[in-house]
């Protein structure tokens, strides 16, 4: 009868409504995000069948392809999963902080920055210190870049659409800074450099896998833990406030779990562009209501994305392995132009 | 009447000090590099040219050529961005920003790895459609929207546009691996190894389009008063968009066919005319093209200088300056006058 559940803890501390048809909608992104990830596991340069996936996952007897799916398949997939969840939500957050559809990680520059401090670890110290201290370098870049974006942002006169500007030229003095140590370094580190910077889920392994399967799971916890202060910041500064925000805590809260998404992401698949853009507009269209909904079909579009592009970009042009990176960004560009065109009234 | 006068004599004596910076820098040029060379040698090598002498054929094959593309390269591109930016009415539009870089660079790669040809001639027809294309691709996009062109939209679809172009460039270089040397320093953006013929194939081009800009600089200040003023004064709005947009495409390709991907010299130099000589196009026109031509210089020695015996290319020095210049410009809000 009625379209909506109404949720209630015992002693009512808190309650909320769900949308049936919001919650029906999630449900089906998740399950085709399974989909996906089958397709990703089952079909490459040879067709691994359904109930050897299952059995390898589940441990319940040992299979013919255990190299190709436990070694190379699983890890890329789960990955690329991992790292597209991980934009998607770094975007949304991107967007309602700035309160601009167009921005998004990459555009104001953070993927940059992130990269630049991948790179500059993995240049000057990762030969003293080693290769498994990257992330961290990664996420301080992308804190780096935020920082100095949040300090213009303090300007009293200045729109969201400055913000946007600015983070452009950020990533274009990152971006000449990587083309300088990529020349002046010696040329071991910068093949290193280059394999890695290409935006691309080749070679990930499982160390890497697990890692950001952890550290994506704690922060998409804690987001979801406050989700309800996104929601409020929804509303408009003004409206925010009044109902008990403080902004500031907020932008610099949500600023850092978007800038360790954001790291975390680059320091295994280096610079995947346009996800964080594409994904939080497909999504709004899916859900409008619910904030945690919202995250939670950003979070599984964004991984949909990533892994079906890179399973495209590993078929599609056998035996060549595009990056994924280049493929979304062939996508996205398009797609950034299609949003030009239809917000044309609104800037 | 007097105050203006007065005014014009410090723009002409301004003007012929930057025309011996330049012929500074054009001499600096010839004598520092990974070998530095006396003025002697210069002036030997111009007067009593050895072919056997190798200090007379490193200055007159390597630093000679190099120093000229920079001059008319460094030249183009500033104007093209004053060109582009009075065109856009924005204060960021320069033609790397709007894509118009990628544009040609995505064209010429497509035709050197795909199609396989390497005479400069016809590349320069594609580098210049390629620009033609991003730019009417990019104008289009800025215009769409019910209130008219407004900043921050036009820069917007520049970096899509951008961004698109280079996916797609990408794209053909991983499909085509081997062509990847063939196309490299047009990526990156440099002046070294280029030669005087490359130089050759565009230089007509060029030149005319600078020459036409220049007589140009009367109408071009009407159509800087505003759309509706330049029609009252009786202005063709259309003709002149036209006539602006060719110029900018035929300056912007041109360079980019020689020197490759060298971004925002044509964001920093009109800023710089403009904050030396205001907003009269007579002055800005010839102001850009001598500050453009040293820019290009000093970017270029400094290539050269700053890590030896290696190089840098170009399009990083640029990229260095021209970066924090964009932010300063967007946090400045647009808010000079085009």
């Amino acid at each position: 009868m009625s379209n909506r559940w109404i949720v209630r803890s015992k002693y009512e501390k808190f309650s909320f409504f769900l949308i049936k048809k919001e919650v029906y909608k999630t449900i089906a992104v998740l399950i085709s995000l399974l989909l996906v990830v089958l397709l990703g596991l089952m079909v490459g340069f040879d067709i691994i069948p359904f109930h050897e996936v299952i059995n390898y996952t589940f441990n319940l007897a040992p299979i013919d392809n255990e190299f190709a799916l436990g070694e190379l398949r699983m890890p890329r997939v789960l990955s690329g999963m991992i790292v597209g969840a991980s934009l998607a939500v770094a975007g949304l957050i991107v967007q309602g902080i700035v309160r601009n559809p167009l921005a998004s990680p990459d555009v104001i520059g953070v993927t940059s920055g992130a990269s630049l401090g991948a790179v500059l670890f993995i240049t000057y110290l990762s030969s003293s210190m080693g290769i498994q201290w990257t992330p961290i370098f990664a996420v301080l870049g992308a804190i780096v870049t935020f920082f100095i974006i949040y300090l213009f942002s303090l300007h009293p006169l200045i729109t969201g659409n400055q913000i946007v500007l600015i983070g452009i030229g950020l990533a274009a003095f990152a971006n000449a800074f990587i083309m300088y140590i990529l020349v002046t370094s010696d040329s071991f580190s910068s093949e290193r450099v280059f394999l890695w910077m290409t935006g691309s889920l080749y070679g990930v392994n499982w160390l890497q896998t697990i890692s950001i399967l952890v550290s994506f799971s704690s922060l998409f916890f804690m987001i979801m833990w406050s989700q309800r202060k996104f929601e409020l910041y929804s509303y408009g500064d003004a409206v925010a406030e009044q109902l008990g925000l403080n902004l500031k805590r907020f932008r610099i809260l949500f600023l850092l779990f978007s800038a360790l998404l954001c790291g975390l992401s680059v320091s295994v698949a280096g610079g995947i562009g346009f996800i964080g853009l594409l994904t939080p507009h497909i999504s709004r269209k899916i859900v409008r209501h619910h904030t945690s909904l919202l995250f939670i079909t950003t979070a599984g579009i964004g991984a949909i994305l990533v892994v079906l592009a890179d399973w495209i970009a590993r078929i599609a042009f056998h035996p060549l392995d595009i990056p994924v990176g280049v493929f979304t960004s062939g996508i996205g560009a398009p797609f950034f132009i299609y949003l030009l065109i239809k917000n044309r009234n609104s800037f | 009447m007097s105050q203006l006068v007065k005014q014009n004599r410090r723009k002409i004596f301004g003007l012929i000090l930057l025309v011996i910076i330049l012929l500074i820098c054009m001499l600096s040029s010839l004598m520092f590099g990974i070998k530095h060379y006396a003025l002697a040698d210069i002036y030997n090598m111009s007067m009593f040219f050895n072919a056997q002498d190798i200090t007379h054929i490193i200055i007159w094959k390597e630093r000679f050529p190099r120093m000229v593309i920079a001059v008319v390269t460094g030249a183009s591109l500033g104007m093209a961005g004053m060109i582009s930016q009075l065109l856009t009415r924005n204060p960021l539009g320069s033609p790397s920003v709007l894509g118009i870089n990628a544009g040609s660079i995505f064209f010429i790669v497509v035709f050197v790895v795909v199609l396989n040809v390497t005479d400069l001639n016809v590349i320069v027809y594609f580098a210049f459609l390629g620009a033609l294309l991003a730019a009417v691709l990019v104008y289009l996009l800025g215009t769409v929207s019910n209130s008219g062109t407004t900043s921050v939209r036009i820069i917007l679809a520049g970096i899509a546009v951008n961004a698109m172009f280079v996916s797609f460039t990408q794209i053909i270089l991983l499909m085509n691996q081997k062509g990847m040397n063939d196309v490299l320093f047009w990526m990156a953006g440099t002046i070294s190894g280029r030669t005087l013929d490359m130089l050759f194939a565009v230089l007509p081009f060029l030149l005319s389009a600078l020459i036409v800009t220049c007589f140009l600089a009367g109408s071009m200040n009407i159509y800087a008063s505003g759309e509706s003023i330049a029609k009252g004064l009786g202005q063709n709005i259309m003709v002149m968009k036209l006539t602006l947009l060719v110029l900018m495409v035929v300056l912007a390709g041109g360079s980019l066919a020689v020197i490759g991907n060298v971004a925002f010299v044509g964001l920093i130099i009109p800023h710089l005319a403009r904050s030396l000589v205001g907003n009269n196009y007579a002055w800005l026109t010839s102001y850009s093209i001598v500050l453009g031509s040293i820019f290009l210089l000093v970017a270029d020695i400094s290539t050269r200088l700053i890590n030896p015996p290696s190089e840098i290319p170009l399009g990083v020095i640029t990229a260095f300056l021209g970066a924090p210049f964009f932010i300063y410009v967007a946090f400045k809000g647009g808010r000079a006058r085009v």
